[in-house]
């Protein structure tokens, strides 16, 4: 169990992620320039295949550190006798809510080296946002999520995302609200538990 | 006359598909579905299904948030006392009901769910239960309103 205060990102990680790829980028087209100024194989795979694999990197390496993160914790979950009565996974953070034992496991995408197991009690808000916005027939949402607190740090996890606005009473927008509500149920049941173990 | 009913008979969900009556409501209950939870959504037939996990109910707040619910209405014809039930499944949202699909059941299948009185034992909330859910993206074309 975690006793430091939550952090949803590891800005290190982050300013690497994106600046180391930059970096290689900007020297491979130095080198590039500088040694094969006349063109052939060299500048091709100086000028090409880094871009390429930069763009690869950000669209995709994030996402597979995240997922393999993530199997990790919840194989450790699995060992250490946590009860993962339910899992949301989200865009950018994962929940996993114990209920027997009110505990919560997080980690986050920005983040992802550190888990963190805590009891449900450090919570101190729970609730769910519909981002309802737009007025008359033009209401609508293009995000729905559930948000807590804890340790004063703020919390958003999505349940459901969009680019474009969807009416309040569309099939998208309705199952996200499900979502975050049971979400939300799930969240202050568990805290219930850990306050009265305590 | 006779076949301009037949064809109104089509968008009545109440009216006697033999002989085109308006039928009587009999029984009316609500039940929680605790076995379907949103975004595990899977269409069943069988009326076995329901009769196994379907929870009587009093009223919407007792269904927890993310589970499916049934509404059933069993209706009767005054004039040839042919019966039918309907069940609409239904996840109930705040206010808002998504309606995932109606069936009818026409041969009795669910006269044991109806007149069944006992179902204390049943924990709607599931709480033993392992569930995993995931967030939804929709992205594509441009920006609009839809």
């Amino acid at each position: 169990m975690n006793s430091e205060p939550v952090k949803k990102m590891n800005v290190p990680y982050f300013l690497a992620y994106i600046l180391i790829p930059a970096a290689v980028t900007a020297l491979c087209f130095f080198l590039g320039y500088t040694f094969f100024r006349d063109g052939g194989a060299g500048a091709v795979v100086l000028f090409l295949i880094p871009p390429v694999l930069s763009i690869l990197w950000w669209m995709f390496g994030g996402k597979i550190i995240f997922k393999g993160k993530r199997k990790k914790l919840m194989q450790e979950l699995e060992h250490s006798g946590f009860c993962a009565n339910h899992t949301f996974d989200s865009d950018i953070c994962t929940v996993v809510v114990d209920m027997e034992h009110g505990k919560i496991a997080l980690i986050f995408f920005w983040n992802p080296f550190q888990n963190y197991v805590l009891p449900a009690g450090r919570i101190s808000k729970i609730w769910t946002d519909d981002g309802k916005n737009g007025m008359g027939p033009l209401t609508g949402s293009s995000r729905v999520s559930f948000l807590f607190t804890i340790d004063g740090i703020r919390v958003r996890v999505n349940t459901f995302t969009s680019n474009k606005r969807w009416r309040m009473d569309s099939d998208y927008i309705l199952t996200g609200i499900s979502k975050a509500d049971m979400m939300a149920e799930a969240l202050t049941e568990a805290k219930g538990r850990s306050v009265s173990s305590n | 006359m006779g076949l301009l009913r037949k064809i109104r008979s089509i968008f009545h969900e109440n009216w006697c598909n033999l002989c085109q009556s308006e039928m009587d409501v009999m029984h009316k209950q609500l039940y929680a579905l605790p076995d379907l939870t949103v975004g595990h959504y899977s269409s069943h037939e069988n009326p076995e299904y329901y009769r196994k996990h379907l929870i009587p109910i009093s009223k919407k707040a007792e269904i927890p948030a993310g589970v499916y619910a049934c509404g059933l209405h069993a209706y009767r014809c005054p004039q040839c006392g042919s019966r039918r039930v309907q069940l609409t499944v239904f996840l109930p949202v705040r206010e808002e009901e998504k309606i995932e699909e109606i069936l009818f059941f026409d041969h009795g299948e669910l006269d044991d769910l109806i007149y069944r009185q006992d179902c204390s034992e049943v924990d709607i909330k599931q709480t033993n239960r392992y569930r995993k859910d995931f967030y939804e993206s929709r992205r594509g074309g441009f920006y609009d309103y839809e």
